[in-house]
């Protein structure tokens, strides 16, 4: 080769790893993703603060906060639940343990006590054993994860916050949205209706879902998810102590009017390895007991 | 310049060429209708007029495009060799330098066609048959099938530096259909190492749209052209010293 050859092949590969380097460099953020999301798995106990809501074309149509106290270890949890609907407010208490689950809602003074049968226990534990995947599966796993995201981890991009923790984000416009997310939204909305129908009278003792279901408008035509924002917080300690969601959805409905709906929903978990659940006392409340419906139709 | 005229009417006055040009217009304009009367039976919208000139591009770019460079690559150097016509070319007062230029331009140009006419035939198709089709929407399609043309070119320099040692136009093309499978394979089993690869910015009009003109985005930029100039230059190389 001649040394002119050589010197721009030289030069080229040179600048091919500065430009591949540089590239890689400045997208850490998803395997900090990973890591945290790892660690976070392994924690016993924690609360999370979680919040939703529902927008409408500027309005809130629908919101949630909710506060849970989830010990794995004891298998207990108990979560404080507010509802907000079309500007109706109902709070609804959880108390759950290996034995029972008590419900408690603001619209009467009634404890709502379920059975959980022992087959049913016993089944859940066998799933909890079961999530705790073989180092050999959890990497098969990560290996799929990793394949199917392949096309986002470069977006990932990361920052470090004024309180020590490092801020995720990934953020998604409509071109980067999967056709198949497109399709299951757009499905979803399209049909809505029906599925309110069929849902109607379940419920579980006070509360009946219809009127937990949030009324989002019905979209017929031009529907899309126009933007996806996720952002996650990882605290100096690597685990996923934030996660934020914003949802952006545009479509019209029959008479052609334009609905722009957004989905937030941020939770927060604190207090990891360090939560005990809230319990609760039945004696000298009023009790009912509450029958599994579906019992038959389960298998 | 001179025997660009040349290399472009032999790319393109063969019959094969002329059917995949006509194909490559086609495809999206059936695909239009087909996909709205699967959306209306199944009532979903998983394309709308905005993002299906996109899909197609993605479409095109993994699939249908690298086949068709392959093809012209291995054509105009291959193919060329093995019909024993290049020896008439050499024998003109024209440079080899020149020889091999005119060669990739007309691959290059051949290309931007091919974009240009998926582009154009998406776009109508995505107007004619699909709701919420926008003027953003035009646009954004445009500038990505642009922005496509250039990592497909740096994957183009590379068949052309490779088929040198080839001398037949079918083994030429079924070595650079196999060799893009492995790279796609490369892709999407060890990342490490696929950023070391143009076919890792197959997809790069994505990072364009979405993040502009980021450390990312102009790290890959710079891959590319560093890519190109390698192979441009080993290509050349090795087209100036081979005996016909």
């Amino acid at each position: 080769m001649n040394s002119k050859v050589l010197t721009a092949v030289g030069i080229s590969g040179l600048l091919m790893a500065g430009g591949v380097l540089s590239a890689s460099a400045s997208a850490s953020g998803y395997d900090l993703f990973k890591t945290s999301v790892k660690k976070t798995q392994k924690v016993n106990s924690f609360t999370a603060h979680v919040q939703a809501s529902l927008e409408d074309n500027g309005s809130t149509i629908y919101s949630v906060d909710s506060v849970s106290k989830e010990n794995l270890k004891a298998d207990n949890g108990s979560s404080n639940v507010l509802v907000v609907n079309d500007g109706k407010k109902s709070q609804m208490n959880f108390y759950n343990d290996e034995k029972q689950t008590v419900v408690k809602s603001s619209s009467d003074n009634k404890y709502y006590v379920k059975q959980d049968n022992e087959n049913k226990w016993k089944d859940s534990k066998d799933n909890h054993k079961e999530e705790q995947f073989s180092a050999g599966k959890q990497k098969d796993i990560e290996a799929i994860f990793d394949a199917l995201t392949k096309n986002y981890q470069d977006s990932v991009t990361s920052k470090e916050l004024s309180n020590g923790n490092t801020e995720l984000k990934l953020d998604l416009s409509k071109n980067e949205i999967p056709a198949v997310g497109q399709a299951v939204m757009s499905f979803f909305l399209k049909n809505i209706d029906q599925q309110r129908s069929e849902n109607a009278h379940e419920g579980f003792g006070p509360l009946q879902y219809a009127n937990l279901k949030p009324a989002i408008p019905q979209l017929t035509s031009n529907i899309s998810v126009s933007r996806v924002v996720l952002k996650g917080e990882v605290n100096p300690h690597q685990y996923l102590t934030g996660q934020k969601a914003d949802v952006y959805v545009s479509g019209k409905d029959p008479d052609g009017t334009e609905h722009n709906v957004v989905l937030h929903i941020i939770s927060n978990l604190d207090n990891l390895n360090k939560t005990n659940a809230d319990t609760v006392d039945l004696k000298g409340k009023q009790v009912v007991k509450v029958q599994d419906r579906h019992d038959g139709h389960e298998d | 310049m001179l025997n660009l005229r040349n290399e472009w009417m032999k790319l393109t006055r063969r019959r094969s060429a002329i059917t995949l040009l006509v194909i490559s217009g086609v495809l999206p304009l059936i695909a239009g209708p087909v996909i709205k009367i699967l959306q209306n039976k199944f009532s979903f919208t998983a394309f709308d007029g905005e993002s299906f000139p996109l899909a197609m591009l993605s479409l095109a770019v993994s699939f249908y495009l690298p086949l068709l460079l392959a093809l012209a690559v291995s054509e105009l150097f291959s193919g060329e060799q093995e019909q024993k016509t290049l020896a008439f070319l050499l024998v003109r007062p024209i440079s080899r330098m020149n020889i091999f230029k005119s060669k990739m331009i007309s691959t290059g140009i051949y290309l931007l066609l091919l974009l240009l006419i998926i582009c154009i035939t998406s776009l109508l198709s995505g107007a004619i048959w699909l709701e919420n089709f926008t003027m953003q929407g035009l646009m954004l399609a445009v500038a990505s099938f642009l922005l496509s043309w250039f990592p497909l070119m740096a994957l183009g320099l590379l068949f052309i530096f490779l088929v040198q040692w080839i001398g037949s136009s079918s083994r030429a093309l079924t070595f650079s259909i196999i060799l893009y499978l492995a790279l796609m394979v490369v892709n999407f089993l060890f990342p490490g190492l696929a950023r070391w690869l143009p076919t890792y910015d197959s997809n790069w009009y994505q990072r364009w749209i979405n993040s502009g003109l980021s450390v990312l985005v102009m790290g890959r930029t710079l891959f590319l052209l560093s890519w190109s100039v390698l192979f441009y230059t080993l290509g050349y190389y090795k087209f100036s010293r081979k005996e016909f």
